[in-house]
């Protein structure tokens, strides 16, 4: 019951509070805020940091729909499909009166997400007890493909993105013989890169100097006055979010997938599903609005599962906050359950606090809102390369990790300009060491004979079934997964 | 491999040309500039000490990002710098450059 504590109470309201005005302001997004928090967080006692970083993250979900709404810009990734209706809703006037809807919403997509961890990790847990390393192996390619898949404008790019942040993930020294590799014979590469120099960089510097080439763009101004909804239209839309909140909350689950694919999801259920909308979709339907709001604060909870019980993040910033727990000591996994439960209750307690004190700060302090996001890019920027230089040089109070830093910032940026997301490198970053591992430990348990290594992959139910799913992944993205679509058809005729 | 065969070729004429327009939508004016003032940032972080060089980074790049007026940028660096400095000394406990 630690998170009743009234200082780590405090930390996770302030963290709330601060997150939701970071995913509201365009530009400021909840990986980059979470990234650069690790490193000053360092000192700190493991529940403070996670009180804080919980916080942030279920108020940047919830802020970036604010933006979304007031000025078509989606604050954060979550909050692309709420622009979609939220925005036509605030061009006739309603803009209060959406906000005040999509926070109860959110508030309880957000419970869902908190009530289906709670339930589902601990039975996860126990199962995925009986995963082998190979299993791991799987899981973790299972995640880099799906997002690489699914974030960005092509998988082949996303694969690659994510396969490069393996690569990165592998240099230093090897877990498992201590020897050097990708260091070019050097000593200062033999620690590695230190992951939260690369987060900070290509989260942080990179997309400030993007966003360098829209520093013209300046926000409208919109007027909100009343806010808070009458309980007969949030009991009217009740069923639709709760169903989306599930659709979020399975989503959030799956490795590498978060709550931006969980909105557009949901979304399209909606759109599906809702045979009489209050108005056309797409031209200010509350069903628009309530489906990817529900949908994306349920996908926190759902992304937390699989990072707690197996050590796989579920979404980018699930993928910085396993960096924190490891930087903290812990090793996330099935053994977390079993030997620092009282960190598990700490979560879900804390999300579940998070999304209490998202109600009462989503429908307080609007005006302040309204002038904070109006921030000009000009202020913003220079802001952001401030923070990332003190996250960088609070590591370990060094210099050549900042040049470091501007180095992957300049990286990234680069990347963005050809359409590769930074998402899949940090969770290649992450994930490759535990797939390093898991690999060697697979081939060895089979006395170092690899074919008897594939055989494995095959003839263990668990194991069959993922590498089933990953060949689907990839097949299903080739040409070869239509023409076999046909054929079937084909034969049915 | 699909989107890049579907992709339209783009209108160049021959390799130097390529490379060319290349270098110039990917490295723009205000993308070089402001990478240069960054990296004269970091450098100057060591002798001048955190507070001083942040405050002449942010009012520079404000001036220069036309992020506002001249008093204004002047006063929301201070501010700014000060709250930063106040945050990080006494809640976060972090050593600043």
């Amino acid at each position: 019951m630690a998170w009743i504590n009234p200082h780590l109470m405090f930390l996770t309201a302030a963290g709330t509070f601060a997150g939701i005005y970071i995913g509201a302001i365009p530009g400021l997004s909840v990986t980059m805020a979470v990234s650069i928090l690790i490193s000053f967080t360092f000192s700190w006692d493991v529940n403070e940091a996670l009180a804080l970083m919980v916080g942030v993250y279920c108020g940047g979900v919830y802020g970036g729909s604010r933006s979304a709404i007031l000025l078509n810009i989606p604050g954060a990734p979550a909050a692309i499909a709420t622009a979609f209706d939220g925005f036509p809703l605030a061009e006739r006037g309603e803009a209060g009166r959406a906000i005040g809807v999509s926070t109860v919403i959110s508030v309880v997509g957000g419970f869902i997400g908190v009530i289906v961890l709670a339930a589902a990790a601990p039975m996860v847990s126990e199962f995925s007890l009986m995963f082998a390393p190979r299993d791991y192996l799987l899981l973790a390619v299972m995640g880099i493909l799906l997002v690489g898949s699914l974030s960005g404008e092509s998988m082949a790019k996303g694969i690659f993105a994510g396969a490069f942040g393996v690569i990165l993930g592998l240099v230093g020294m090897d877990p498992l013989t201590a020897e050097g590799r990708f260091t070019f014979g050097t000593v200062a590469l033999l620690g590695g890169v230190h992951f939260v120099i690369a987060m900070i960089g290509l989260f942080g510097v990179s997309e400030a100097l993007f966003q360098l080439r829209q520093i013209g763009t300046t926000p409208v101004k919109q007027d909100v006055s009343k806010i808070l909804p009458s309980w007969s239209v949030i009991l009217k839309y009740l069923p639709l979010s709760i169903r989306t909140s599930f659709i979020g909350v399975f989503i959030g689950a799956l490795p590498g997938t978060g709550g931006d694919i969980a909105a557009l999801l949901a979304y399209d259920h909606a759109r599906r599903s809702v045979k009489n909308p209050s108005r056309p979709f797409g031209k200010g339907a509350y069903e628009g609005l309530i489906a990817p709001e529900s949908a994306n604060n349920a996908a926190i909870g759902g992304a937390y599962i699989p990072m707690l019980t197996l050590g796989i993040p579920g979404d980018a910033v699930t993928a910085v906050i396993i960096g924190a727990l490891f930087i903290h000591g812990l090793k996330p996994g099935p053994m977390l359950m079993i030997e620092t439960p009282h960190l598990f209750w700490f979560t879900v307690g804390n999300l579940a606090l998070a999304n209490i004190f998202l109600l009462i700060f989503g429908l307080t302090g609007i005006r302040l809102f309204a002038k904070i996001v109006e921030l000009p890019k000009g202020i913003l920027i220079p802001m952001i390369i401030v923070l990332s230089v003190i996250g960088t040089y609070a590591i370990e109070n060094s210099l050549v990790h900042v040049y470091w830093m501007l180095g992957f910032g300049i990286f990234g940026y680069i990347l963005k300009m050809y359409g590769f997301q930074v998402g899949p490198i940090i969770l290649g970053v992450i994930l490759g060491p535990l797939m390093d591992v898991s690999y060697r430990r697979a081939v060895m348990s089979c006395r170092n004979i690899f074919h008897a290594f594939l055989l494995e992959l095959v003839t263990h139910p668990i194991s069959l079934i993922l590498t089933l799913s990953v060949f689907f992944m990839l097949i299903s993205q080739t040409p070869i997964w239509p023409w076999f679509l046909n054929l079937l058809k084909k034969k049915e005729k | 491999m699909l989107d890049n065969r579907k992709m339209k070729k783009p209108d160049v004429v021959g390799l130097a040309d390529e490379l060319r327009r290349t270098v110039k939508e990917v490295l723009s004016r205000v993308f070089l500039i402001y990478t240069a003032v960054i990296i004269v940032y970091m450098i100057l972080i060591e002798p001048l000490h955190f507070l001083p060089s942040s405050f002449v980074f942010l009012f520079v790049s404000m001036i220069y990002l036309k992020g506002s007026t001249f008093f204004k940028s002047l006063i929301i660096s201070a501010v700014s710098l000060g709250g930063i400095y106040f945050i990080f000394q006494y809640f976060f406990r972090v050593v600043l450059p």
